[in-house]
């Protein structure tokens, strides 16, 4: 075994075991989810952002404020309101005194953290939403022409209500597209409600401690893109993010109705990266196409946009994405 | 490290191999269904048209299907990467062995791929090539058989009673035609010893012939040996026509009917009457005058001569006839009458008319009869022939005259040669077309029911016409004599049909119709025509002999012209 196998080997085996010690740590707090937690730790890893959509009350922000306590980083919280506005958000110049002269100093928003809670973000007018865009993709934000490095690493985890849709404005597809997943929080099952009212009922709870850093976090990133996928593989993944095409002639006649517009490549990327997350995660050196078939859908469903006949008909992403996935099985198998 | 490699790729053989021994089964069990139901179809195919199943096709079909199973399998089978596709499916590796592949081409083997060889590695000691296991397709196989079954079923049923008799039949024509172009064979040999003539020969090209009957070939198929029968029996008839002599044999018929009369001549009569031609030529030497003999004798001769050469002329004058027979007698009287003239006029004559193997003494003998002529031969012919004749002047001119009686009684018994010579021909080749006639109504009556009798035997010679013929099968009849045929073809009445001697086909029938009187308001036209139609029609139909085509013919000929005349 050569060294380069021996430092890979140990740098998987790093990944594995802060991976499974963070998601240990958050689930003493947090009752289930437990794919939630595995995408948005995937997702974090790889240094995407996250967008959760759970009606209220089901975890979503604890969720989020326990992987920040876990991974002892600068965590901070913006609820969006219509009132809103940019500055409150990546931060503004403002006047102060300094050696008897009055000078504009850059007052850093709430952007400038390791985790930032956008805790509903659909609340804000679409001018806040877009102050966000600069800031998930470039990591930096730019004021007064001088441009400011963020922290690393630098997430978004946001969240939305899908039920309650006055007074919100809905994500422009430019923003929608820079979430690295779009999970949905689900209802507890009936044993774990129990469970989270067993630990939130009581004197105490749960002491969350830190096992990892932002060092770990970014050096787990780092083996990630190390992880390697076979051409076949690769060709499985094109073939899957272009079926979402309504254009593309092999598209299923469902996505050819019903869509308007496709994911785009970030997506593929996305996946990929998330697929090489799953490979580590299952022991395994390479990708494989199940691990594809499994992150597809949250890493495509916010990226899909549906025609007036599919906003019509009920039609949702999920559905369409399975049953691309589910025929390209098909005819693999075949 | 390198071995565990190996390990991976001999893994992914060994599960090729089998994929492919699995993949050649289904082929093979797929092309025995497929063979199955292909020999089904041929099967019905030959059992609805009445026939056994030939066994051939059975290794044929099979093989075409084991060629095209083989070709099948050569496109379908399974490659290297193929196989390592199955092996991740089958084994649940998690396309482990498909993306090892992939690297090993690549030539990744350091780092994290030789991490991900030894995870493939290690999961692969963990199965056997042998769990991929063949799965009987028992559906498929179950209708294979019974197709293979059912198609061996279907060779067990023979052939249908309509194809056994047809094949029967078929054997017995090849037999037949076998027999009949033997027999044929052996016919023209004996045409060919009868025409050793030259001028025969060149009538009828035994060459010709001969290749005709070279050309025959034994067949099974009826109409092509009716066709082939049909085709040289119009070949022949075109060598009958040539061979036509029927004026000179009438003439000399009438001659020798008058002949028969004076006792004189009664022996040469009997035998023209007889047609005992080459005697009748014998005979007529006996009236040659002889030099050798006294005047005396000479001039009765002579007079025997003159005496039949008068009766043959006046034959020949009362018969009307062009014939040859008719110039001959006319030629024979002039010489005999008036020997010196008719020495000339034959002298003269023979240059054109005499056959090429003639003599030439008569040409010499002219010459003298020329030379004689200012010396008074004319004038001793006269004196002679009214007092008699005497002297050594007139002794001369007869002599001379004698010459030329000879002459024109050489050329006639030449003539009586040759004709007994085509008669000979005539009668080989009208027995062999009797012969073909017979064999192609046998053959027609021996291929099958409800054909009629094609074509009849009209006996011309004997006067009857038994004629079976027509289309429709049945018995015809005919009244209708020679003599009435003879007479009908020496008055130009076409409307009598003219029968061909000792063969021919009868198409005259007599209808009786019920006594009574009254009239027919219709025209006849439109029966003429509708039997013009049916005629025509059976006119146009390959197995009925030349004779009856000709005779069909010919009477609706003579109907027309009937009516034109009218």
């Amino acid at each position: 075994m050569t060294t380069r196998t021996v430092s890979a080997k140990q740098a998987i085996e790093h990944f594995c075991t802060t991976f499974a010690a963070i998601k240990k740590e958050i689930s003493k707090f947090i009752v289930g989810q437990e794919d939630v937690i595995e995408d948005v730790l995937s997702a974090v890893v790889c240094g995407g952002h996250v967008l959760l959509e759970g009606v209220p009350g089901l975890g979503k922000t604890a969720l989020v404020q326990t992987i920040s306590r876990a991974l002892h980083l600068k965590f901070k919280r913006i609820q969006f309101t219509p009132d809103l506005l940019p500055a409150d958000v990546v931060g503004s110049n403002i006047l102060i005194q300094k050696d008897n002269e009055k000078v504009f100093q850059f007052e850093p928003g709430p952007v400038f953290c390791n985790i930032l809670l956008a805790d509903e973000i659909n609340r804000a007018t679409p001018k806040t939403q877009s102050a966000l865009l600069e800031t998930m993709q470039e990591k930096c934000v730019t004021v007064a022409g001088t441009t400011h490095p963020l922290d690393k690493p630098f997430f978004v985890l946001a969240t939305q209500n899908p039920i309650e849709q006055d007074g919100t404005y809905p994500l422009p597809e430019a923003q929608l597209d820079r979430f690295f997943f779009k999970l949905h929080v689900e209802m507890p099952s009936h044993k774990e409600f129990s469970q989270i009212i067993k630990r939130t009922g009581g004197t105490t709870e749960p002491e969350i401690n830190i096992v990892a850093t932002g060092e770990d976090m970014l050096k787990m990133g780092r083996i990630v893109r190390h992880i390697p996928i076979d051409e076949t593989v690769l060709n499985y993944l094109v073939h899957v993010v272009r079926l979402t095409h309504p254009t593309v002639d092999q598209a299923p006649e469902a996505v050819r109705k019903y869509v308007r517009h496709g994911a785009s490549p970030r997506a593929a990327q996305a996946i990929l990266a998330a697929s090489r997350v799953r490979a580590m995660l299952a022991g395994r050196y390479h990708v494989a196409r199940d691990d594809i078939n499994a992150v597809a859908v949250p890493a495509m469903r916010h990226r899909l946009i549906l025609s007036f006949e599919g906003e019509a008909e009920g039609m949702t992403a999920d559905a369409l994405i399975q049953e691309i996935v589910t025929r390209m099985s098909v005819a693999r198998s075949a | 490290m390198s071995k565990r490699f190996e390990n991976i790729d001999g893994f992914v053989r060994r599960v090729r191999t089998r994929l492919n021994r699995h993949l050649g089964l289904d082929i093979l069990v797929r092309c025995l269904g497929a063979a199955g139901a292909a020999l089904i179809l041929v099967a019905l195919s030959y059992i609805l048209r009445g026939y056994h199943v030939p066994l051939f096709w059975y290794p044929v079909v099979l093989l075409l299907a084991l060629a095209g199973g083989l070709g099948w399998w050569a496109v379908r089978r399974r490659s290297f990467d193929q196989a390592a596709g199955y092996t991740d499916e089958h084994f649940q590796l998690k396309d482990a062995v498909s993306s090892y592949e992939g690297f090993s081409r690549a030539d990744k083997h350091e780092g994290i791929y030789e991490l991900q060889a030894e995870h493939t590695g290690s999961a692969l000691e963990q199965v056997h090539a042998a769990e991929v296991k063949y799965r009987w397709p028992l559906r498929t196989a179950l209708i294979c058989g019974a197709l293979l079954f059912s198609s061996a079923l279907l060779t067990l049923r023979a052939d249908s009673p309509r194809i056994t008799t047809a094949r029967l039949q078929a054997e017995q024509i090849l037999i037949e035609t076998e027999q009949i172009n033997e027999q044929i064979k052996d016919a023209l040999e004996e045409i060919k010893e009868e025409a050793k003539n030259e001028e025969i020969e060149k009538l009828i090209v035994p060459e010709q012939l001969d290749k005709m009957v070279e050309e025959l070939k034994e067949t099974p198929d009826l109409k092509d040996a009716m066709r082939q029968y049909a085709k040289l029996e119009k070949q022949l008839h075109k060598v009958l026509s040539k061979l036509e002599q029927r004026k000179d044999e009438q003439l000399y018929q009438k001659m020798g009917k008058v002949l028969q009369k004076h006792d004189r001549a009664k022996a040469l009569g009997n035998r023209l009457v007889k047609k005992q031609y080459k005697e009748a030529a014998q005979e007529l030497q006996k009236y040659k005058i002889d030099k050798k003999a006294t005047p005396e004798e000479q001039r009765k001769q002579l007079e025997k001569v003159k005496s039949v050469a008068k009766h043959m002329a006046q034959a020949a004058k009362q018969n009307n006839s062009s014939c040859k027979a008719a110039e001959l007698a006319k030629r024979l009287d002039q010489a005999a009458s008036k020997p010196g003239q008719a020495s000339n006029s034959s002298s003269q004559g023979s240059g054109s008319q005499r056959p090429k193997g003639a003599p030439q003494n008569s040409q010499s003998s002219g010459a003298k009869g020329s030379s004689s002529k200012a010396s008074g031969a004319k004038g001793a012919s006269s004196k002679g022939a009214a007092s008699g004749g005497s002297g050594s002047e007139g002794s001369g001119s007869e002599g001379e005259g004698g010459e030329g009686v000879n002459d024109s009684l050489d050329q006639m018994g030449e003539s009586l040669d040759g004709l007994d010579a085509k008669c000979k021909a005539q009668s080989a080749i009208q027995s062999l077309c009797k012969s073909l006639s017979e064999c192609q109504g046998k053959l027609g009556n021996g291929s099958g029911s409800g054909k009629g009798k094609g074509q009849g035997q009209g006996d011309g010679g004997g006067g009857d016409c038994d004629g079976d013929g027509g289309l429709e099968p049945g018995t015809g009849h005919s009244d209708r004599t020679n003599s009435n045929i003879n007479n009908a073809s020496s008055t130009g009445d076409k409307s009598v049909l003219k029968g061909q001697k000792s063969q021919g086909p009868s198409i005259n029938t007599t209808e009786s119709a019920s006594d009574g009187s009254g009239s027919s308001a219709g025209s006849n036209k439109r029966l003429i025509k509708q039997y013009r139609h049916q005629a025509e029609s059976f006119i146009r139909r390959e197995d009925v002999s030349e004779t009856v085509k000709s005779g069909v013919k010919e009477y609706f000929e003579s109907i027309h012209r009937t009516e034109e005349g009218d």
